[in-house]
């Protein structure tokens, strides 16, 4: 059998499928990294119930509305991209690009301050709203609107300051920044002209998709104001970025050795390029076939991550020798027969890692998924992709290598 | 004097009366283990028991004076630690166990700034106490649904009690072991050493059912030979391991990673001895006992 032959071959195939597809992958999309390698901050937010938890009016909150309305406020005071993920019943974590985690932290741990403003004259503030309905779409008028209820003596002010400034428009402040602002309607301005004062007042926005994401947008900003549930900051973390891309240069640098070293390894046991250059090629492209599925689904990398791609690695490295091993040491057998006994072997370890790696990434611990991840990923690939391509090169070259190996 | 001679020594031992090394090693370990974590002094990290932690980058000598100019400037015990790196890199290490508020960081941070180390190069990370035991009960069930898991998977897949029995063994005795030699060197139970604790579940059933699929599946072959191949193979598979987490310990300068290498090192040197003799001993008791 020729070189060219084993290019052929339907396993060594799909792995040259996979490792271009991954290259591209990681071309296209590029690889995300985690706060600490590009460098940013964590936090880490207890909830001071368990969520969903419903309000004494009624209202369910949710964890979705928790990560709603703490985005906004966040976002309020300049921090962009804000990660927020949700971790168990009630567990936030935080990522997010900036270094000064104090200033989130504050904002977080002080329930939103929500003022409402006809023109300059304060009408309400967010702890006289009795009461906010969800975002809906009105039944006569068919555009999208956020009731809501406020207190009587807030009513009262209301009429007053808007009469006072001939009904200018309302404007709501979320913590000092103005977030919205909306005239006041026809109907409204002819009850409060009479006279009444107005405890249940509806925010329309319109009719369009857009303006459905304004309700929306409503809704969480006079959620913020009014929100009962205390939340408090349990960890603070933050790298700057500096230092988190040292972290990943050394962390990538010694992983690259590490790897080198196993090349050595080999190459102690088995002196034959045959066997060494394979178990190298296959190492590599499960590393990127790793950091293309990565790229694929937008995963974070960070230093667990990386131990992960090592383990994995160096799982694959431990199957590539029993495969080697089954093959050049069994004679009597056929090398169907030794690849079948090898994959026996392989098939249990990786059955014995998942089993391992599933508790970690079912409870989540944390910054620990991702580790949890990659080794599972990693073995995965290893054992379907990989190791077949592997077996099927050792196959072709057994005759050569074996006759070299034994006559030392 | 070759390998092969070596390995064939090895085996011509009486396996048995050598398990009574495997057998100390982990009561040894079992006491030290449940000793040291019941009288809390196992080492833990912030992670899992709660406080402040400030991880700078720096070159040169370690600043003299440094913990105490630190807990003076704060009213707190800091310690300090640096992990060096072959290439030069190092690492250093400041922890209170209390979770510092903003400004004492800031303090810190000013002191490190004294000594050279800019604001630019300082990771913090502060842990409630609450969170940090939350962690660690998490960490627990981590491993201990890991540990069961892949038990279920060891009988599923060979479907014999004693062979079974072998392999979750000697992964339970390395875990024990492990965690005891960790508390003898003091390194911490941290997020690192667990990852690395949940590797080795995975790195010890390797050779473990390696060694038993080749015993129990080949039965042409002398048993004396079968072991000595499977030997071959599997001290390849633990010494590539090794290696690989050795180089890593001495390039890494991150403490995650110095953790994981140090503690799968412990964990291949142990898995050697309780897969090499204990369970060897115990297969060929099986195969003595019920094979005939």
């Amino acid at each position: 059998m020729s070189n060219s032959e084993i290019l052929r071959d339907k396993r060594v195939l799909i792995l040259i499928l996979f490792v271009a597809l991954s290259l591209s992958l990681i071309g296209v999309k590029h690889l995300a990294m985690g706060w600490e390698i590009s460098g940013g901050s964590e936090l880490k937010v207890q909830t001071e119930y368990p969520m969903p938890y419903i309000l004494p009016d009624g209202t369910k909150v949710t964890m979705q509305m928790l990560v709603q309305i703490i985005t906004k406020r966040i976002n309020g005071i300049g921090v962009k991209d804000v990660t927020i993920t949700p971790w168990g019943s009630r567990y936030l974590l935080m990522d997010f690009a900036g270094t000064n985690p104090e200033n989130a932290r504050k904002i977080i741990e002080k329930q939103g301050k929500l003022v409402v403003k006809i023109g300059n004259v304060t009408a309400f503030t967010g702890n006289e709203l009795t009461r906010i309905s969800p975002y809906t779409k009105g039944l006569r008028s068919g555009s999208w609107e956020v009731p809501f209820t406020i207190s009587q003596t807030a009513a009262e002010r209301f009429r007053k300051a808007s009469v006072e400034t001939n009904f200018s428009k309302v404007y709501m402040y979320l913590d000092n920044k103005l977030v919205n602002s909306a005239p006041i309607g026809a109907s409204l301005r002819r009850e409060l002209i009479q006279g009444k004062t107005v405890r249940d007042l509806v925010l329309t926005t319109g009719l369009t998709p857009k303006d459905e994401a304004k309700a929306k947008n409503v809704e969480i900003i006079l959620r913020s104001g009014a929100l009962p549930i205390k939340l408090t900051v349990l960890s603070v973390s933050s790298v700057p970025p500096e230092l988190g891309h040292t972290f990943g240069k050394n962390a990538a640098i010694a992983g690259f050795l590490a790897i080198l070293t196993v090349a050595l390894i080999i190459f102690i046991r088995y002196r034959v390029p045959e066997i060494i250059i394979p178990i190298m090629i296959t190492g590599i492209s499960e590393v990127i076939i790793i950091l293309g599925f990565a790229a694929l689904i937008r995963w974070q990398l960070d230093l667990p991550s990386i131990a992960g791609i090592i383990a994995a690695v160096g799982t694959g490295v431990d199957d590539q020798i029993v495969i080697t091993d089954e093959v050049l040491m069994e004679k009597k057998r056929s090398i169907k027969q030794r690849i079948k006994s090898a994959f026996f072997i392989i098939y249990s370890s990786w059955f014995a890692t998942i089993a391992a790696m599933l508790p970690l990434f079912v409870i989540g611990l944390s910054a620990l998924r991702g580790f949890a991840l990659t080794t599972i990923v990693g073995v995965t690939v290893g054992v379907f992709i990989t190791r077949p391509a592997y077996g099927r090169i050792v196959e072709h070259y057994a005759g050569r290598a074996k006759r070299r190996v034994t006559k030392r | 004097m070759t390998q092969s001679s070596v390995l064939d020594k090895f085996i011509a031992l009486d396996t048995k009366k050598l398990m009574i090394i495997t057998i100390l090693m982990l009561v040894a370990s079992l006491t030290i283990v449940v000793v040291s974590y019941s009288s809390g002094t196992m080492p833990m990290s912030i992670s899992f028991k709660g406080g402040t932690l400030l991880t700078a980058s720096f070159t040169g000598e370690y600043p003299a004076g440094l913990q105490s100019e630190m807990s003076s400037a704060i009213n707190y015990n800091v310690k300090a630690r640096v992990v060096t790196s072959a290439l030069g890199n190092k690492e250093i290490e400041v922890f209170v166990d209390s979770p510092l508020n903003n400004s004492d960081i800031t303090l810190i941070e000013n002191v490190l700034g004294e000594k050279g180390i800019s604001k630019k190069g300082i990771a913090y990370n502060t842990i409630q106490p609450s969170l940090g035991t939350q962690f660690f009960k998490q960490a627990m069930y981590a491993l201990l649904f890991a540990f069961i898991l892949m038990a279920l998977t060891v009988f599923f897949r060979f479907k014999t009690a004693v062979p079974s029995f072998a392999v979750v063994l000697s992964a339970f005795s390395d875990i024990v072991v492990t965690l005891a030699v960790m508390g003898l060197l003091g390194i911490e139970l941290s997020k690192g050493s667990l990852v690395a604790l949940l590797l080795l579940i995975g790195y010890s059933v390797d050779t473990d059912i390696l060694l038993t699929t080749r015993v129990l599946v080949k039965k042409k072959e002398p048993l004396d030979k079968r072991i000595k191949k499977s030997m071959k193979t599997g001290l390849t598979m633990s010494i590539t391991t090794f290696s690989a987490m050795f180089v890593l310990y001495i390039i890494s300068s991150s403490k995650i990673l110095d953790d994981v290498a140090a503690v799968i090192m412990i964990g291949m040197i142990a898995d050697m001895l309780n897969t090499w003799i204990q369970n060897v001993a115990i297969l060929k008791w099986y195969l003595e006992r019920v094979h005939r």
